[in-house]
């Protein structure tokens, strides 16, 4: 499967009279871009921001944050939400790298984190280095939990493909491709040489109702473990729609778009290891059900992947660790070796011990990309963006200074991997 | 710090240049000026230190008693004004090592001075203070007193300063279990798929985070003459009276409610509510019994099964808590509960 990455690298979004892309500045005509959001019956306010890096902005209630990218060939993207139902993952793809669009909302159960987009808290997280649309919105007085999260997650998307749609008939600054053949394919007469077949596995939440993503437009709770090629999710075949966790530690749609494992596969692919494929697979209730999950997905990686290695990450913790420790467990006992991808929960200030309810022995192999509890000093900004208040209870004012647990900073603390915070022992 | 340094040694009965096993019994006393190591200590001191005195103890004398004893070598070295105090290195004497641990320990406490000791890894100290003191990195015996010495003086000088102590590994301490959110050069990703590769290779590779050790509760006895006996219902589901007086936490609780139930046939929607942020609430809220069985209970009452049904139940939420709180709060429930004559608890989960 071939796709090719059409990449416009922004360095500056500004408000214009037309939306365009020149000379690496991102223009927006705002109140065109209102106007074709606002219909929505299920918003009671919305309202368009920017939020560039090196700005005194705190953006607040950051739900979710999508990038701009729009299918330029036959094909299709964000399948099963906007994009017709098709092979997400093939063709070409425009997105303007460097841009982030923000879900800002306000709704009881919609946990929003935090993103300063200077000063030291914007060390903190990838997202600070990106130049956001922040879209602000509220929900109509009738609208439940799950109207709100799809009205959301429609106008980022639509978002998405209106900023990138500037480019359609541009030349990109540089054309990535991302081109894997089927695993019957793969191997020494692929390379010329023998290199260890890696395969990732992505286990979803699929707990509830704003608690799960979207695949191919549809929710997660009830399917087998599936096996995915690495482009599926570049064109958008996962999106978020979990509001309702720990702000800062959640997947947002950004990096399921951006993986940033698959990225690290894809960048050595042919050199020091051949990618064979993702599993998909999903944090089922019940403890047979996580068992027989876990068996299915050693079984794809081991004997459809015909993977020596894996790399393993989740949504998601308490229970999800269940479903990470069986599947590490699965895996080694199949003699695929394993890597994780987890989250830390210790006191604020790093001693305690790790409340984890699994750990398997042969989990070996475990990178950390934090203490959730760990405290961040964030000082006092010139704006903030995203409403007045915050429904996950911190209280403001939110422009002056704040300390706050790391796991409210957007991926401060990134499950998917998607950060270069990590712990060491003192 | 414009001045010199002042500088306490600890050191056991060996070093002390008293004797051997035989004279492990010995009462700790204070010399002025430095003995044994402390020749060593004061030379890589040099002209920013002065070893005042020696504090000199028996090990099995500070072993024996050991609040007495630290009791005694506090009082013998506090008039010396100490700025630092250094005990050791113990390399790899058991009780010499957790003479110096708690020494350390104490005098930090209670004097709020730097204090520092080194050891050897396996030192059956270095896991009892690791996490309240400074342990340099030592060898297994006194062979490695120059190198160990020279650690425990650069790092020393440091604590009394108050400068920034870096890792472990550059610094020459034993890690003290506390870990601390930093910037890597690298995704974690990236590092996924170096470990990954490292792994498959056979070559060596690093895990960030290593099983944490449990601890094992063993399991009750099972209970006799049930029917005669006092049961409660306790749970972590988060189920509190609506509109949660207590104000119990949703999440991370570090407290609990106790809620009378006494007379009641069953727990009524509407009463109860959970508060607990880990589940899908629609179950427990239409029927809070499916989390707290009240109404089953009445009926093993009303049969004879059991003896009564305690009149309080108690709850918390277990979400994301730190297993420090969680010990203290099962520990507070269970002195409570078995100080109120319930001989058997019934935990439900979510």
């Amino acid at each position: 499967m071939k796709l090719e990455l059409g990449m416009f690298h922004i360095n500056n979004v500004l408000p214009g009279d037309r939306t365009l892309v020149k000379e690496g500045k991102l223009f927006v005509n705002i109140s065109e871009l209102k106007d074709m959001l606002s219909g929505d019956p299920r918003f009671s306010k919305l309202e368009i921001e920017i939020a560039n890096p090196g700005e005194s902005v705190r953006v607040i209630n950051v739900l979710d944050v999508v990038d701009a990218r729009v299918k330029v060939s036959e094909g299709t993207i964000f399948p099963g939400w906007l994009g017709n139902m098709g092979v997400a993952g093939m063709g070409r793809t425009h997105v303007l790298k460097g841009v982030g669009i923000i879900e800002a909302g306000l709704k009881e159960n919609f946990y929003g984190s935090i993103l300063d987009m200077s000063g030291p808290g914007s060390q903190l997280s990838v997202y600070s280095q990106l130049h956001h649309i922040v879209i602000v919105t509220e929900p109509a007085h009738d609208a439940n939990p799950a109207n709100y999260g799809n009205a959301m997650k429609t106008a980022a998307l639509k978002t998405s493909i209106y900023l990138a749609n500037a480019t359609v008939n541009m030349t990109p600054d540089e054309i990535k491709t991302y081109d894997i053949p089927s695993v019957s394919e793969l191997g020494e007469q692929y390379t010329g040489r023998k290199l260890p077949k890696i395969a990732c596995i992505y286990i979803t939440e699929c707990h509830e109702t704003i608690r799960e993503p979207f695949i191919y437009g549809d929710n997660p709770r009830r399917y087998f473990p599936t096996v995915f090629h690495p482009n599926e999710f570049i064109d958008g075949a996962m999106v978020s729609g979990t509001y309702y966790y720990s702000p800062g530690l959640r997947n947002y749609t950004y990096n399921m778009i951006n993986n940033p494992v698959i990225e690290s596969l894809y960048e050595r692919h042919g050199k020091e290891l051949l990618l064979t494929g993702v599993v998909l697979s999903n944090a089922q209730l019940s403890a047979a059900e996580k068992k027989r999950s876990a068996v299915m997905v050693a079984k794809l990686v081991r004997f459809i992947l015909g993977a020596d290695g894996v790399i393993i990450t989740k949504e998601g913790g308490g229970h999800p660790d269940i479903d990470l420790m069986e599947c590490c467990e699965q895996c080694e006992l199949l003699g695929v070796k394993t890597a994780l991808i987890n989250s830390e929960m210790l006191s604020p200030d790093g001693t305690g011990s790790y409340s984890m309810v699994a750990f398997s022995d042969l989990a070996d192999c475990v990178i950390s990309v934090g203490n959730v509890e760990q405290m961040a000093e964030l000082p006092p900004v010139d704006r903030v963006i995203g409403g007045d208040r915050m429904t996950i209870g911190i209280p403001g004012p939110y422009d002056g200074p704040m300390t706050i647990p790391m796991r409210f900073i957007t991926n401060a603390i990134s499950q998917a991997g998607f950060t270069k915070i990590t712990t060491e022992e003192y | 710090m414009g001045s010199r340094v002042r500088v306490v040694h600890y050191i056991n009965q060996f070093f002390g240049q008293i004797g051997g096993e035989e004279k492990a019994d010995i009462a700790p006393f204070i010399k002025e000026g430095f003995i044994g190591p402390g020749q060593l200590l004061q030379k890589l001191l040099g002209e920013k230190g002065e070893v005042v005195a020696t504090v000199i103890c028996g090990d099995n004398y500070f072993a024996g008693n050991i609040e007495r004893s630290r009791r005694e070598v506090l009082d013998m070295m506090s008039p010396c004004k100490p700025d630092l105090l250094v005990a050791g290195p113990a390399f790899n004497a058991g009780r010499y090592g957790i003479a110096c641990g708690e020494i350390c320990r104490f005098a930090k406490e209670e004097l709020g001075i730097a204090t520092i000791t080194g050891m050897y890894n396996e030192n059956p100290g270095v896991d009892l203070y690791k996490k309240d003191i400074y342990i340099c990195k030592a060898g297994p015996s006194a062979r490695g007193m120059s190198e160990a010495m020279a650690i425990v003086v650069r790092l020393a000088l440091k604590l009394v300063n108050k400068e920034s102590i870096g890792l472990p590994e550059a610094e020459g301490y034993i890690p003290r279990g506390i870990k601390l959110n930093v910037t890597s050069g690298d995704m974690a990703s990236e590092r996924a798929v170096t470990a990954l590769l490292a792994k498959i290779k056979g070559e060596p590779f690093k895990t960030e985070i290593r099983k944490p050790v449990s601890e094992l509760v063993p399991p009750a006895p099972p209970l006799k003459d049930l029917q005669k006996m006092t049961i409660a219902l306790v749970t972590e589901g988060g189920l509190v009276p609506k509109g949660n007086p207590d104000r119990i936490e949703t999440n991370r609780a570090t407290k609990y409610g106790k809620y009378r139930i006494e007379g009641f046939e069953k727990l009524q929607p509407g009463d109860f509510e959970t508060i607990h942020v880990g589940y899908d609430h629609a179950n427990v809220n239409d029927d809070p019994n499916r989390l707290v069985p009240v109404d089953v209970m009445r009926e093993l009452e009303r049969s004879g099964k059991i003896g009564k049904l305690y009149d309080y139940l108690f709850a918390t939420t277990g979400v994301a808590t730190h297993i420090e709180n969680a010990k203290k709060l099962g520990s507070t429930i269970a002195h409570e509960l078995k100080s109120s004559g319930v001989q058997g608890v019934i935990l439900t989960s979510t």
